[in-house]
């Protein structure tokens, strides 16, 4: 059986989505301003049956889980030991303050130069934002451990290893989860506008595409599914976090 | 009878205070702890106790003087694990479960089977058995350190020392912890430093009790605790406990006197 929560959220969305389709039929001639959920659904259909959905969805996809992966293995390496020795912070920080506050769409240009129109170049936007992100999230939880663990590390006699392994990443585990959270909202937007500046697959290479021909429902139905993919990674996210960090259910620290 | 298990002499910490003298925590502590025996540790507020078990277990370095257990002297290259340390908060890692809590010292000692096995006898002992998989913020005050005490257990050390491990608990459950390590001390017969500011806690617990002066702290005066064991609640209106409790609380109030006075505590 449906949670009362979800059910509710579904009727609505079924509503809204009725409500859509009267009122431009009733009220609209042209579906160029507005299409009727009919003609959106109809297009995603057809989309789908030409295999066009799939390749485009598929290749926006492989892009963000090629650089969102290793973002995160070079964020969460290069935090750790900027939260370990002050001197590596103190050596990365005017690079990653440099990198972090060039916005993206300024940024997108030299990399299609330099990494061509292909996937490269958007997995490599998609690992610039989100390795920034996790990277100084990790940094953040690895400085800012409780020194009671650390004792309790020395007076266990913990080796190095478990000292890292057992103690300092798991206690970091929350904001490293943080990182990877800001990131994912942040390579998202940064992987279509890629794609909208120089593509040739991708859902944002779908966008430009519907826009300059006028087709509007193709248009909506790749805005729907860039919102079916936030929402989807972000569930993903969410669920790790809570897999992975039990105690942060009713623990608040 | 063999050597003390554990001697510390002319123990000293200081610590540098820029352009001025240092700023001596304690000073040349001297101390003998036989085998099996209970040893509290009472003083005024800030007399350096904590810091001296801190010391003792090499979580910092001391100034001067030396450390010996079974008569070895420590040094700071020493990484055995032979102390067990159970500290003030609970201090319990919130991903793990109580099991694996009691089991962080013994991963990498012992092989994975026999750890889990000296854990689930700690846990055992400590009275939560049937608790293993409960994270520690699923747990209470007291059960928490119940399983900070079965873990600095759980690597069967020489010496376990104590730092004021009831001190955040509520009145009542302080009582029935205190019984509670009465009996696991009875049950384990380690060889214990308490450290706590209850006077009565201290005698309660204890075949010795050591007053520390104020800052810089030293041992003013010890005195052995005449109260046959096992021991309950009822010998808290023993006479002799009593007459303990009035002597140790007097010599206190002088070294707060002397520190200058209540209002400075």
């Amino acid at each position: 059986m449906l949670s009362k929560e979800l059910r509710r959220g579904l009727v609505s969305i079924f509503a809204g989505l009725a409500l859509w389709e009267i009122l431009t039929r009733l009220l609209l001639e042209n579906e160029l301003l507005i299409p009727p959920p009919s003609s959106v659904l109809r297009t995603l259909w057809e989309l789908g049956a030409t295999g066009q959905l799939n390749k485009h969805l598929l290749a926006t996809l492989f892009e963000f889980v090629c650089g969102f992966s290793t973002a995160c293995v070079v964020g969460i390496l290069f935090g750790y030991f900027m939260g370990r020795y002050k001197w590596f912070d103190d050596v990365m920080d005017p690079w990653i303050a440099t990198l972090y506050s060039i916005p993206v769409v300024a940024f997108v240009p030299f990399i299609i130069i330099w990494f061509g129109i292909g996937m490269v170049s958007k997995v490599i936007v998609v690992f610039k934002i989100t390795a920034v992100a996790i990277m100084l999230n990790t940094a953040a939880g690895i400085k800012n451990i409780d020194p009671t663990w650390l004792e309790l590390s020395k007076s266990l006699r913990l080796n190095p290893r478990q000292n890292t392994f057992k103690i300092r990443l798991p206690a970091a585990l929350p904001y490293i989860v943080t990182g990877m959270r800001l990131g994912v909202g942040r390579a998202m937007l940064g992987v279509i506008v890629a794609e909208l500046m120089a593509a040739n697959a991708g859902l944002g290479y779908l966008l430009r595409d519907a826009s300059e021909t006028w087709d509007s429902p193709k248009l909506f139905v790749t805005v729907l599914l860039l919102a079916g993919m936030g929402m989807g990674s972000f569930t993903l996210i969410k669920k790790a976090e809570q897999k992975l960090a039990p105690w942060r259910e009713t623990a608040e620290w | 009878m063999a050597g003390p298990v554990l001697e510390l002499r002319n123990l000293t910490k200081q610590v540098p205070v820029g352009g001025q003298e240092p700023f001596v925590i304690f000073n040349n502590v001297n101390l003998s702890v036989k085998e099996g025996e209970f040893v509290s540790i009472v003083g005024p507020s800030g007399c350096g106790k904590t810091t001296l078990l801190r010391v003792v277990n090499g979580l910092m370095p001391p100034s001067s003087g030396q450390i010996f257990l079974d008569g070895k002297e420590l040094t700071g290259a020493d990484n055995d694990l032979v102390m067990g340390f159970v500290f003030q908060g609970a201090s319990l890692l919130p991903w793990r479960t109580s099991l694996k809590n009691v089991l962080l010292g013994l991963e990498g000692r012992k092989s994975a089977k026999e750890a889990e096995e000296a854990a689930r006898h700690y846990l055992n002992l400590v009275g939560l058995s049937g608790f293993e998989n409960h994270y520690p913020h699923q747990l209470s005050g007291g059960m928490q350190q119940r399983i900070n005490l079965a873990r600095a257990l759980a690597v069967n050390p020489r010496i376990l020392l104590m730092d004021e491990p009831f001190a955040a608990l509520d009145a009542q459950t302080r009582t029935f912890m205190q019984l509670e390590l009465l009996r696991i001390w009875w049950q384990t017969k380690k060889t214990v430093i308490f450290i706590t500011h209850m006077i009565s806690e201290a005698i309660l617990l204890s075949d010795r009790v050591i007053v520390f002066s104020h800052r810089p702290g030293r041992v003013r005066s010890e005195f052995p605790v005449p109260l046959a064991r096992p021991r309950s609640l009822d010998i808290k209106s023993d006479h002799r406990f009593v007459e303990l409790e009035n002597v140790v609380w007097k010599q206190i109030e002088e070294e707060v006197k002397a520190a200058g006075g209540f209002a400075r505590l």
